[in-house]
């Protein structure tokens, strides 16, 4: 079944191909049929034919006389000096996109977000009360034990020393004065001095810095 | 076996190997030279020195003019060797070399019409600096009629009948060279023929 014929336009087109020898088997056994009953497609076959043989003649022979106007080892060493250059800008450009591009291990990712996270985190804390989040039985300083400040993280070493004092005032009190080691006013001055921290004790504690058990 | 314009007439391309061969060691070639072989390009070169230069000589009918297509064809060539795909190009390395030297041809043949209009008719720097093709041919009077004869073809017929004689291309692969349907790079060869002879018998 021809295949190219039907899509090629007019003798000149049919006989050009078949004088190439780009026709398929089954197109070119039908162009010869046609050659062999069509005289007139014959003679114009024979003409194309004569005017490529001498067209390929004109052609030769001009250049046969004609130097090329490049010879070859300059051709090829003009375009050898462009290669070098085509590299050299191929590899400076790959340096560069390279340089841009550097390609850090996976764990840098999710580590930089979780640093991130903390930080923006500890930043919220130091610029808001937080202890909201604290339980309410670990929310205050258990009075008993010396030096526990929890529920108190702004306490500074000033309120820290008087909230000692108040500490002091109430286990001397507390045991009976016996081994109370101030006197009255002494202790009426520590008490004014432990004021400010009395604030900052639990509301309900019932905490008397002056019982009225004390002599 | 019919008689052929080109296949076997013109300039030898691949150094008369078989063209199937040579297509597909130009395309392992332009693979080295992707790869940053140096060597490859240089083969590439040589292999299609003569039919290139042959070619863009008779298009651009200057000795200087030809040099310079040649050497944009081939820096276009590096410059879009990523690019060239074996697989999708009927015609291979050299269809693909010959589409780019067609193109820089009239890429040159635009801006020169439009450096013309510009200088109204001056004529340019580089034709009058270099002398005619012409010049080393004295006494080849074959070489002058055919320049002159090739010159007054409409520059798309020249395309078709240079592309023809110089690569030996098929025509399916020039139409794809020249971008235009299979009927059409034929009619243009049948009409570049027939008018050539008559040229070249007047």
């Amino acid at each position: 079944m021809p295949t190219q014929l039907q899509h090629l336009q007019n003798n000149e087109a049919i006989l050009l191909m078949y004088l190439g020898g780009e026709l398929p088997p089954g197109d070119r056994d039908e162009v010869e049929q046609m050659l062999a009953s069509d005289p007139n497609l014959r003679g114009e076959l024979d003409a194309l034919r004569a005017t490529q043989e001498q067209l390929t003649g004109f052609f030769s022979r001009a250049d046969a006389a004609t130097p090329l106007p490049l010879a070859r080892p300059v051709a090829v060493r003009q375009v050898s000096r462009a290669i070098r250059q085509w590299q050299e800008d191929r590899a400076g450009a790959a340096r560069a996109e390279s340089r841009r591009r550097i390609r850090l291990p996976w764990w840098v990712y999710p580590s930089a977000a979780a640093a991130a996270i903390l930080a923006i985190g500890f930043a919220w804390m130091a610029n808001h009360d937080w202890r909201f989040s604290i339980p309410p039985d670990q929310q205050y300083a258990d009075p008993q034990q010396p030096n526990d400040v929890r529920g108190f993280p702004n306490v500074g070493p000033e309120e820290f020393e008087q909230f000692e004092y108040a500490r002091a005032l109430r286990r001397s009190f507390d045991s009976d004065n016996s081994s109370l080691p101030i006197g009255r006013e002494e202790a009426d001055q520590l008490l004014a001095l432990s004021e400010p921290t009395n604030t900052i004790f639990p509301p309900g504690l019932d905490y008397d810095p002056l019982p009225s058990s004390r002599p | 076996m019919p008689a052929t314009f080109v296949p076997g007439n013109g300039p030898a391309v691949g150094d008369g190997k078989n063209a199937a061969a040579v297509a597909t060691t130009d395309e392992v070639l332009a693979r080295r030279l992707r790869d940053g072989d140096a060597s490859a390009g240089e083969e590439l070169v040589g292999r299609y020195h003569q039919s290139l230069m042959r070619y863009l000589h008779r298009l651009a009918g200057s000795d200087h003019l030809a040099e310079e297509l040649h050497q944009q064809t081939w820096l276009s060539v590096l410059d879009h060797l990523e690019r060239f795909d074996p697989a999708s190009s009927a015609g291979g390395f050299k269809a693909w070399l010959f589409r780019i030297a067609t193109n820089k041809a009239n890429d040159h043949w635009r801006s020169h019409g439009r450096e013309k209009a510009a200088k109204k008719g001056l004529k340019l720097v580089t034709d009058a600096q270099q002398p005619p093709a012409s010049h080393k041919l004295e006494g080849t009077e074959q070489e002058l009629k055919l320049r002159d004869a090739i010159e007054k073809l409409p520059e798309s017929q020249k395309q078709v009948l240079l592309l023809r004689y110089y690569t030996g291309l098929k025509f399916v692969e020039i139409a794809e060279v020249l971008g235009c349907p299979l009927n059409t790079a034929l009619g243009r060869m049948h009409k570049a023929m027939i008018k050539l002879r008559q040229l070249m018998e007047e």
